[in-house]
C-alpha cells in the first residue's frame, strides 16, 4: 500500500485535484466563522454590488453577501453530495459483495432489483422522495444513492465474482481458509481500491444532481443558499453581473473535474501493481 | 524392510460435472494411493480427470461438480464424506496444495510476510505475531529463498514465477503436512527453474519424509520425482505402476503410445514423433466399451462394447485393457493387489 500511495502523490493532476478540492471544502466550512456576515441578512443599500473588501464575491439582489452565500451553499451541496454518494458506496460494496459471493437466487433477485432501480431516472427518484420524506430539507439525497447504488453493485459484483474465482481464493481454501477469511481478506482487500474510484464517480454524479434540483428549484428550501440555485438566481443577471451566475458554475465544475481526476489518480496509482515497476 | 504404508488411498473415485451439454463424467471408478515418505504420480493428457481427482479429494471442486461415489482414506478417515469444516481443519494442515501457476495463486494485496502469517493463523489462531513472523522466515530460508525478511515484505508482483512458487510451497508446508498435492506445479515455469523446483520437492520429500501426490502431462517431470505412476485418460486410470514399471514395460497400449511420443535425444530429427489416429473423447457421451478404444491401435470388437477392468498384472502393476485381461485371465475389479 505504501508504494501505491508514492505513485498517487507522484501523479500532479491527481494531488493537485485533492489540494483544490480540500481547500474548497474548508473554505466552506471555515469561511462562515471567520465573517460577521449573516447568509440571510438581506441589506438593500447594499445589493448588486461589484466585489469589493467588504464583500468579496460583492452581493445579490437582495443584498446578500456572495461569499458567505458560496460557503453556504458549498456547505449544502457538497454535504448532500458526499453524503448520498457514501450511502451509495457503502450499500453498493455491502450488496454487490453479498451478490458476487452468494451467488445463485438471492444475486439473480437483488441484481433485478437493481436493474429496476437503474431503470428510473436519478433526477425523478431525487424529487419523489424530496416528496416523500418532507420537502425542502434536503431528503432528495437519499434518492440521489439509491440513484448511485446499481452501478456501484454491477461493478462490484463483478469484480467479486472475478476475486473469488481467481487463482488465490482457490490456493487460500486449498491451505484452509474459511468462506468468512476469504471474504474480508481477499475479497474486500482487491474490491475496495476499485470502490474507491466508483466512490469519487458516484459522489460527482451527486453533486451534478444536487445541483440540477438547485437549478429548478427542488430539493433545498430558500433563503439556504445551494450552489445550483445560486447559479439560477444570477442568470437573470448574466449580462450586467456575470459573476453571481459565472462563479457558483465554476464552482460546481471544478468540484467535478477534481472528483474525476481523483478518481484517474486512484486508477493509476493501482495499476502499477498489475506488473512492471 | 518393512512395506510402506499407505497415507491415502483412492477407491472407486467418481465425479461428475452439470453442464448446459449434460452430465459430464469426469472421473470414473479411478483407484490411487499414495504410500507414506513416497511420489505417487498422476500421469494424463488435458480432461483426463487427474486435476479433477486432487481436487475431490480436498473438497474443492467447483460448484457444479459433485463427487457420486468412491473412498479416499486418509489416516483412517474418509475424506469424501467429512463436513466441509472438519476438511477445512485438514488443508494446509495435513494435506497442502501448490498449483500451476504460483504467480496467480498469490494475493497481489497482501506482502509474502502477510499472507505466510494469515496461513498459520488460519490454523494456529493463538501464535503471535513475531512467531508467526519467525516461522515464516525460517520456512521460506528452507525453501531456498535468500534474505527471506526483506522478501516478506513484497508483494508478489516483484517476484519471479521460481520465487513465487517457492513462496508457495513454503506456505503449503508451514504447518507441517503430511501430504502434499502439487497440481502441474512446474508447468508455468521455464525449465531451469522447473528443474530447481523438482529438487526443492525432492529434497523435502527425503528431509521431512513428506508423501506427494503430483499431478503432470509431463513424463519427463514425473520420471524425476515419482516412486508410483498412475496414467489416466477420460476419467479412468489405464495403467499404474512403480516409475520403472510403467517407463520399461509400460502394458497398457495408452501408456505404450505415450512412452513412444516422448522425444529421445538419439532419435534423428527428421523422424516424426508417432501421433494417435482416432478422435478425442466426448466427454458428455462416453462410449460403452474401454475410453479409449476410438484410439486404440490394438483395438478389438470386444474393446468397442464391454469396459475393460483393472488387471492384476503383478508387483502392484495394474492396467485395464482387454488384450491384458486376455492373456491373464484374472480380473480385478479394484487393486486391492496394492495394499
Amino acid at each position: 500500500m505504501k508504494r501505491k500511495s508514492r505513485a498517487f502523490f507522484h501523479n500532479p493532476a491527481a494531488v493537485t485535484a485533492l489540494l483544490l478540492l480540500l481547500g474548497i471544502i474548508l473554505f466552506c466550512i471555515l469561511y462562515p466563522f471567520f465573517t460577521s456576515v449573516d447568509y440571510r441578512e438581506i441589506n438593500f443599500s447594499e445589493r448588486l454590488q461589484l466585489p469589493s473588501p467588504k464583500h468579496p464575491l460583492g452581493t445579490d439582489e437582495m443584498g446578500r453577501d456572495m461569499m458567505v452565500r458560496m460557503a453556504w451553499g458549498g456547505r449544502v451541496t457538497l454535504s448532500v453530495a458526499f453524503l448520498s454518494g457514501f450511502i451509495a458506496a457503502a450499500a453498493g460494496t455491502g450488496i454487490g459483495v453479498l451478490c458476487g459471493y452468494a451467488g445463485g437466487r438471492i444475486d439473480s433477485v437483488i441484481m433485478r432489483g437493481m436493474d429496476a432501480i437503474a431503470s428510473i431516472p436519478g433526477l425523478l427518484l431525487a424529487i419523489v422522495f424530496d416528496y416523500l420524506l418532507g420537502m425542502g430539507r434536503g431528503n432528495f439525497l437519499f434518492g440521489v444513492a439509491i440513484a448511485g447504488i446499481p452501478p456501484f453493485v454491477r461493478l462490484i459484483r463483478g469484480a467479486v465474482l472475478e476475486i473469488s474465482g481467481s487463482a488465490y481464493v482457490e490456493a487460500s481454501r486449498a491451505l484452509g481458509a474459511t468462506p468468512l477469511h476469504v471474504v474480508r481478506k481477499h475479497v474486500i482487500h482487491n474490491v475496495l481500491p476499485m470502490a474507491a474510484i466508483q466512490a469519487t464517480t458516484s459522489v460527482a454524479d451527486a453533486l451534478t444532481t444536487c445541483t440540477i434540483l438547485g437549478y429548478i428549484g427542488v430539493g433545498i428550501n430558500a433563503p439556504t443558499p445551494e450552489w445550483g440555485a445560486l447559479f439560477d438566481n444570477g442568470k437573470y443577471l448574466l449580462r450586467t453581473l456575470p459573476h453571481l451566475s459565472v462563479i457558483p458554475a465554476v464552482m460546481i465544475v471544478v468540484c467535478i473535474i477534481c472528483l474525476y481526476l481523483l478518481g484517474n489518480g486512484i486508477r493509476d496509482s493501482l495499476s502499477i501493481g498489475g506488473g512492471e515497476v | 524392510m518393512n512395506e510402506p504404508q499407505i497415507l491415502l488411498d483412492v477407491q472407486g473415485l467418481r465425479v461428475s460435472f452439470q453442464t448446459p451439454r449434460g452430465s459430464v463424467q469426469a472421473v470414473s471408478d479411478a483407484n490411487f494411493q499414495v504410500r507414506r515418505g513416497e511420489v505417487t504420480g498422476i500421469a494424463g493428457e488435458s480432461g483426463s480427470g487427474k486435476s479433477v481427482s486432487a481436487y475431490a479429494v480436498l473438497g474443492l471442486l467447483a460448484r457444479n461438480a459433485s463427487v457420486e461415489g468412491g473412498s479416499a482414506f486418509f489416516n483412517g478417515r474418509d475424506l469424501l464424506s467429512l463436513e466441509e469444516k472438519e476438511l477445512r481443519k485438514i488443508r494446509g494442515s495435513e494435506i497442502s496444495m501448490i498449483f500451476q501457476d504460483p504467480v496467480t495463486a498469490l494475493d497481489p494485496a497482501f506482502t509474502i510476510g502477510s499472507f505466510l502469517a494469515e496461513v498459520l493463523r488460519s490454523h494456529e489462531p493463538s501464535i503471535s505475531r513475531r512467531e508467526a513472523r519467525r516461522r515464516s522466515a525460517q520456512m521460506l530460508a528452507a525453501m531456498g529463498i535468500p534474505d527471506p525478511e526483506n522478501v516478506m515484505s513484497r508483494y508478489p508482483d516483484s517476484l519471479s514465477g521460481g520465487m513465487c512458487q517457492r513462496v508457495c510451497i513454503a506456505a503449503a508446508l508451514l504447518c507441517t503436512p503430511k501430504l502434499l498435492i502439487a497440481d502441474e506445479p512446474t508447468t508455468a515455469l521455464d525449465v531451469t527453474i522447473q528443474d530447481e523446483i523438482l529438487s526443492l520437492l525432492q529434497q523435502i520429500k527425503e528431509e521431512k519424509d513428506m508423501s506427494i501426490l503430483f499431478i503432470s502431462h509431463d513424463f519427463g517431470v514425473l520420471a524425476r520425482l515419482c516412486d508410483r505412476i498412475c496414467v489416466m485418460y477420460g476419467g479412468f486410470v489405464m495403467e499404474s505402476g512403480s516409475a520403472d514399471q510403467i517407463y520399461h514395460s509400460a502394458a497398457h497400449p495408452y501408456t505404450q503410445a505415450l512412452m513412444r511420443a516422448i522425444p529421445r535425444l538419439e532419435n534423428s530429427a527428421q523422424e516424426p514423433l508417432p501421433s494417435l489416429r482416432g478422435e478425442p473423447l466426448d466427454p458428455v457421451r462416453l462410449p460403452d466399451g474401454c475410453v479409449f478404444a476410438s484410439c486404440c491401435p490394438q483395438c478389438s470388437e470386444e474393446c468397442l462394447r464391454v469396459r475393460p477392468v483393472s488387471t492384476d498384472l503383478g508387483e502392484d502393476h495394474t492396467a485395464a485393457c482387454h488384450k491384458l485381461i486376455r492373456k491373464r485371465k484374472k480380473p480385478l475389479k479394484t487393486a486391492d493387489s496394492m495394499l
